[in-house]
């Protein structure tokens, strides 16, 4: 039963992506139904949230219906036929021997990442009281009765997070009859694959296929992303919702189709949805393609206008009933970013990001992160639009993170907690950073 | 420049073994066990959780005294849909001081009184735990 989950969330995504794209053959097959994940989270989540809100339970009937009716709309609404999912492939010349080689390597990467969340019970402490606690709130009651946004001793849980990923888990387990949370954690290694498979279709339009291969190969391999793919947090979700409409913008950038801006903006409405880190991936897409092509006012105002309406529901439900969610920010305001300290964090960041490569570090990013500066650094397409955009919107990321941690009141130091927060940071930042990596090496095989 | 950047690309590429060795061989630690057995292995607080909850009935209503921030907040998952709270005046409990300031035992006529079936205490590493009745003492 948890295929029935994992089907209509796709078949969510596939309503969306019928209504809005309007050339199918600009994306392979599997890339096709690889954006109807990110897209079905978003199109099954937000009706499932606004039906609890409405007091219903969860059921497996509650979710066929969504579906149904939204694909009832997108019928009207789209102008496609069948054929829409049938378009073929571009031929491509077969794999060569490396190509395999690289293929193993991602396809081996990935089911031992596939089994090893899959064995795993929940194992965190964010992932066990956060996200999993709020999953089995929605599982067993409704949002309109459950008492959890007035308990103020669950104030560990965060009350003021989005609501999309629990309701993934809980509409998994809700498919299974029963609260299950070994078999729910599939979701995430399934966001590690759908990742992988837009990643490599993302690079194949701007790079040769080795380049692209080799490069979701390195991702897949990433010692660090381990623990996050299975410890039920919604970082990689965050990361793959953060890929796949960076992705989007950038053929929006390249090409300025319509489609591509209205994609972009649904996930990153997905983005607003699944963490607070999500409000800062919408300002820094946001800026970045403001910057650079605020000719296109039109399309813009759609990027910035679509996520929040589909983030409004939220945004209310928060000030209803979230009582004391302001207790989140209470010492956030602009006011109190302490810029004095600015400076000190520049040399801190400075000071470790050269300590930062222990042999703790070393073995949970190996060489990415020198190899990444370092091969930007030497390029020349990073003075290019579109390519530029990816290191401002990584500049204006980055900086954000550091400006919020100018407001917390504690001394900045570099203790296990920071150290987290920042691989955290770390992995949904590296989202667009993986196809300036691939734009940068292939570059460089050019001129070898 | 080029050719050492290429090589270090390559070299970052060739140690995709790293990551694969470490899924695998945690994999292969997990593989063959029961889920008990593998939650006791990455989470022996929550397995051991998990087994206390199972002794309470579904509709259980639980006072945990003297709590510890880390076991109350994984006791609330693995607790739940069983209700469980540590505060009588819904008071915020989030940080390691504000767990250090708690003292809110209740009396048994507030538990009687507000629907409470069981009381419970983790206190020194031990777990306790107590029926709501008339003539119950706490301390």
């Amino acid at each position: 039963m948890i295929l029935l989950a994992l089907l209509t969330i796709l078949f969510a995504g596939a309503a969306v992506f019928y209504v809005i794209v309007d050339a199918p053959e600009k994306y392979a097959r599997l890339e096709r139904i690889a954006y109807c994940w990110p897209l079905g989270m978003i199109a099954l989540g937000i009706p499932m949230f606004l039906l609890s809100w409405a007091g219903c339970h969860l059921s497996v009937a509650m979710g066929l219906s969504i579906v149904v009716v939204e694909w009832v709309l997108a019928k009207m609404i789209g102008a496609h036929s069948w054929q829409f999912w049938v378009v073929k492939d571009e031929d491509r010349p077969p794999f060569t021997e490396f190509e395999w080689f690289l293929f193993i390597v991602v396809v081996g990467c990935l089911a031992a990442r596939f089994a090893c969340s899959m064995l795993a019970p929940l194992n965190d402490n964010d992932g066990v009281a956060v996200w999993a606690l709020k999953a089995k709130i929605l599982y067993y009651d409704t949002l309109r009765h459950t008492s959890y946004f007035q308990q103020k001793d669950l104030a560990f849980s965060n009350h003021s997070y989005p609501l999309l990923w629990p309701m993934m888990y809980a509409w998994a387990c809700t498919c299974m009859g029963n609260w299950d949370d070994q078999t729910m954690m599939v979701l995430n290694p399934l966001n590690l694959v759908v990742f992988a498979v837009l990643l490599y279709y993302a690079c194949c339009r701007h790079v040769r296929r080795t380049v692209a291969m080799a490069t979701v190969a390195m991702m897949v391999s990433l010692p660090a992303l381990l623990h996050y793919t299975e410890c039920g947090q919604a970082d990689v979700p965050l990361m793959l919702m953060a890929g796949a409409s960076f992705f989007c913008l950038f053929d929006w950038m390249h090409e300025g189709r319509t489609d591509s801006i209205l994609l972009t903006a649904v996930l990153m409405g997905g983005c607003l949805w699944l963490k607070l880190q999500g409000d800062v991936v919408f300002v820094a897409y946001l800026l970045t393609a403001g910057i650079f092509y605020w000719k296109r006012l039109r399309q813009l105002a759609w990027l910035g206008g679509i996520p929040i309406l589909l983030f409004l529901p939220w945004l209310i439900f928060l000030r209803l009933y979230v009582h004391n969610w302001h207790a989140e920010y209470e010492n956030i305001s602009f006011a109190a970013i302490r810029w004095r300290e600015l400076p000190n964090a520049l040399v801190f960041i400075a000071e470790n990001s050269v300590r930062w490569y222990n042999s703790v570090h070393l073995a949970k990013w190996n060489l990415l992160w020198p190899v990444l500066v370092l091969a930007a650094v030497t390029s020349k397409c990073v003075r290019q639009n579109p390519w530029r955009c990816i290191v401002v919107a990584w500049a204006l990321q980055s900086g954000a993170i550091v400006v919020l941690y100018l407001i917390v009141t504690e001394p900045i130091r570099l203790g296990a907690g920071t150290e987290f927060q920042m691989e955290r940071e770390a992995l949904i930042i590296l989202a667009p950073l993986w196809l300036l990596f691939a734009k940068c090496v292939d570059e460089h095989r050019n001129r070898t | 420049m080029m050719r050492i950047i290429l090589l270090l690309v390559l070299l970052q590429l060739s140690l995709f073994w790293v990551g694969l060795a470490e899924t695998t061989t945690r994999a292969r630690l997990l593989w063959g066990k029961s889920v008990e057995e593998r939650r006791a292995v990455v989470n022996n607080i929550g397995a051991a959780l998990t087994r206390i909850a199972s002794h309470f009935p579904m509709d259980a209503k639980i006072y945990l005294i003297h709590p510890q921030g880390f076991l109350y907040m994984n006791a609330v998952y693995y607790f739940y849909p069983r209700f469980l709270t540590v505060t009588m005046t819904n008071r915020r409990y989030n940080t390691v001081q504000e767990f250090a300031e708690w003292n809110e035992i209740p009396s048994v006529d507030w538990l009687l009184a507000n629907g409470f079936t069981h009381v419970l205490s983790f206190q020194n590493g031990q777990v306790r735990g107590w029926r709501v009745e008339p003539g119950l003492e706490l301390k």
